[in-house]
């Protein structure tokens, strides 16, 4: 019944056995020599023979991350890896709601990245967090439109077959799409579930367009009334208007970008006065394993080229690493 | 309890063994759910949801479509297969039980390429202005798909058990083919066709995979109880739990009426 994500990365320890035994061997006689016996048996990490190192992280490190983070989060991991060889990243994608749940009844992660607070701050209410969450990226709710079922009401609309709508949004280009037409009888929307975060954000939008005097007053309603799916996560929500069977759905800005998506699908951005900004918070969890795997990472995700990765995926950097919502 | 008896003596320790640990394998799950209902303050709150209700409907009323469509088309079908031996048909015999070894969230993906708006038969379902992703049609036909095959094979195995030499007897006594399939196979076969019927009916009211692909999710429309235990599980593991328990008290009478049926049937035709 898995719908998520689940994305497993095989470690990347370089050395086999033999490796292993000879770098276990030079570290011994190496902490003979110095005479500085540790007290550990653990090989010593590679470069160990120019003397003083700060401890370098390894191990394994599992990432509890929002699906929506699925690309960014992948080259990150290898990112990492490449300038951490002794950690080996396994990322968990699902819908922040989901990843909270399991985190709750027992799952062990070094690392949670949610897609909203809510999700975070139960999270650190059940006493999972360990320090301060912090912001490390920013995303966009859009509306997605199949570009073939967008072709399609364009031509109508052209031909006037159509009736003409009552109000329209904003009028750009004559017959062009706009946000109004995704109220037309008919039209097949799916949204995430309102637990997940992008749902939540999606009502918000949504609720906000209704009230809002360019839409007319019962747009929400007859928006609502097309919707014909939840999902259970931003993914699933995106795949369904890429392969059509679904019309429109709202997803982040950064799901559009994908080249399997983006060929099939068409976004419309959401006035700024009518849109919400998605927060995005990290932090390391009491259950990790190894806890410096865990802090090297958020570091990683923080640093210059973290942020570099993030961007090349359509995510807009934190406006301050404050904790709690801004 | 004699059976299992019988069969302890002739495997000894061994056959004990097994009997206890499978128990307590399937039983300890299913005690966990019982006793974090039981745990529950909130238990017959969580049911009385409109919401609830309305996936209890849409899951009884679909599944029992499903098993009518199921039988009906499934035990002509069956009975063809149980007395065929051609080529074509074998492949179509194995063909049948596909359904079985693929992955639920596989039978979605492959009835929404086949089915869907932007699938084989979509335009020719469009021109006809149907379309059924996100419908409670397309809920029925998941359900179909994946709970289809557990009746057919039970039924071709109990029309195998029916000797051709009765029905042959029958016939030359001047007893009409329809009257001989009634009066002789049908009874002779019930019990396999009534296990048939119980387990294809299990596994369509379960049915989740397939559903939430080709059907999607939305309250009243296409949210069988295994979609809202699954969309309460989001929010609230007491819900999901109070959930699970109301679907396996429904498949448990449902099992048992059925196994009554199938017991009384089975000794009187014999």
């Amino acid at each position: 019944m898995n719908q998520g994500y689940g994305h497993f990365r095989a470690g990347s320890y370089t050395g086999g056995v033999t490796a292993g035994i000879i770098i276990a061997l030079a570290g011994i006689v190496l902490t003979a020599a110095l005479g500085c016996a540790t007290g550990t048996a653990a090989p010593l990490p590679a470069g160990a023979g120019t003397g003083a190192v700060a401890a370098q992280p390894k191990g394994e490190l599992t990432v509890f991350a929002a699906a929506s983070l699925s690309g960014a989060f992948e080259e990150m991991a290898d990112a990492f890896e490449g300038a951490y060889p002794e950690v080996s990243v396994v990322i968990n994608f699902d819908g922040s709601q989901r990843l909270r749940t399991q985190l709750e009844h027992g799952a062990r992660a070094g690392v949670f990245a949610s897609a909203d607070w809510e999700q975070m701050d139960a999270v650190a209410a059940a006493g999972l967090v360990a320090g301060q969450p912090v912001n490390f990226a920013r995303n966009q709710p859009v509306f997605l439109v199949n570009s073939a079922f967008a072709a399609k009401l364009e031509q109508q609309k052209a031909a006037g077959s159509a009736p003409a709508q009552a109000v329209a949004a904003e009028r750009p280009a004559a017959g062009a799409l706009t946000l109004a037409d995704l109220a037309r009888p008919g039209v097949k929307i799916v949204l995430a579930l309102p637990e997940a975060p992008v749902g939540r954000y999606s009502q918000a939008v949504i609720d906000r367009m209704g009230e809002s005097p360019l839409f007319g007053p019962d747009y929400r309603n007859r928006l609502m009334d097309n919707v014909v799916s939840r999902e259970t996560n931003v993914r699933s929500v995106a795949q369904k208007v890429a392969l059509g069977e679904a019309d429109a759905g709202m997803t982040y800005h950064t799901d559009a970008l994908p080249p399997y998506v983006a060929q099939r699908v068409r976004a419309l951005t959401i006035p700024d006065s009518l849109n919400v900004t998605a927060h995005y918070p990290i932090a390391t969890l009491r259950e990790a394993a190894a806890p410096e795997p865990a802090r090297a990472f958020i570091d990683f995700v923080r640093s210059a080229q973290g942020q570099a990765i993030l961007e090349q995926y359509g995510f807009q950097p934190p406006l301050s690493p404050a904790t709690g919502a801004p | 309890m004699r059976n299992l008896f019988r069969a302890s003596d002739y495997w000894g320790p061994v056959g004990a063994a097994s009997t206890v640990i499978y128990t307590l394998f399937i039983g300890l799950p299913i005690l966990a759910l019982l006793i974090k209902a039981a745990g529950q303050e909130s238990f017959i709150g969580s049911l009385t949801g409109e919401p609830v209700l309305q996936a209890l409907r849409l899951s009884l009323i679909t599944s029992s479509i499903s098993i009518l469509i199921v039988i009906g088309v499934g035990t002509p079908f069956a009975r063809i297969l149980a007395r065929g031996n051609s080529l074509p048909l074998r492949v179509v015999d194995h063909l049948v039980e596909l359904p079985i070894v693929l992955p639920p969230v596989v039978s979605g993906v492959a009835m929404l390429l086949a089915f869907g708006r932007q699938g084989i038969l979509g335009p020719a379902l469009s021109g006809l202005g149907i379309s059924l992703p996100f419908t409670a049609a397309a809920v029925i036909f998941a359900q179909v798909f994946v709970a289809a095959p557990f009746y057919i094979r039970a039924a071709k195995l109990g029309f195998q058990s029916v000797a051709r030499e009765y029905e042959d007897i029958s016939q030359t006594l001047g007893v009409s083919p329809w009257a001989t399939f009634r009066r002789l196979t049908l009874p002779l076969a019930g019990p396999s066709l009534l296990t048939g019927i119980a387990l294809a009916w299990a596994r369509a009211i379960s049915e989740f995979g397939a559903t939430i692909m080709f059907a999607g999710n939305l309250t009243g429309k296409t949210q069988t109880m295994p979609l809202a235990i699954m969309s309460a599980l989001e929010t609230s593991l007491d819900t999901a739990v109070a959930l699970s328990v109301l679907l396996l008290v429904l498949a448990l009478l449902v099992l048992i009426a059925l196994g009554l049926i199938t017991r009384r049937r089975g000794t009187a035709s014999l």
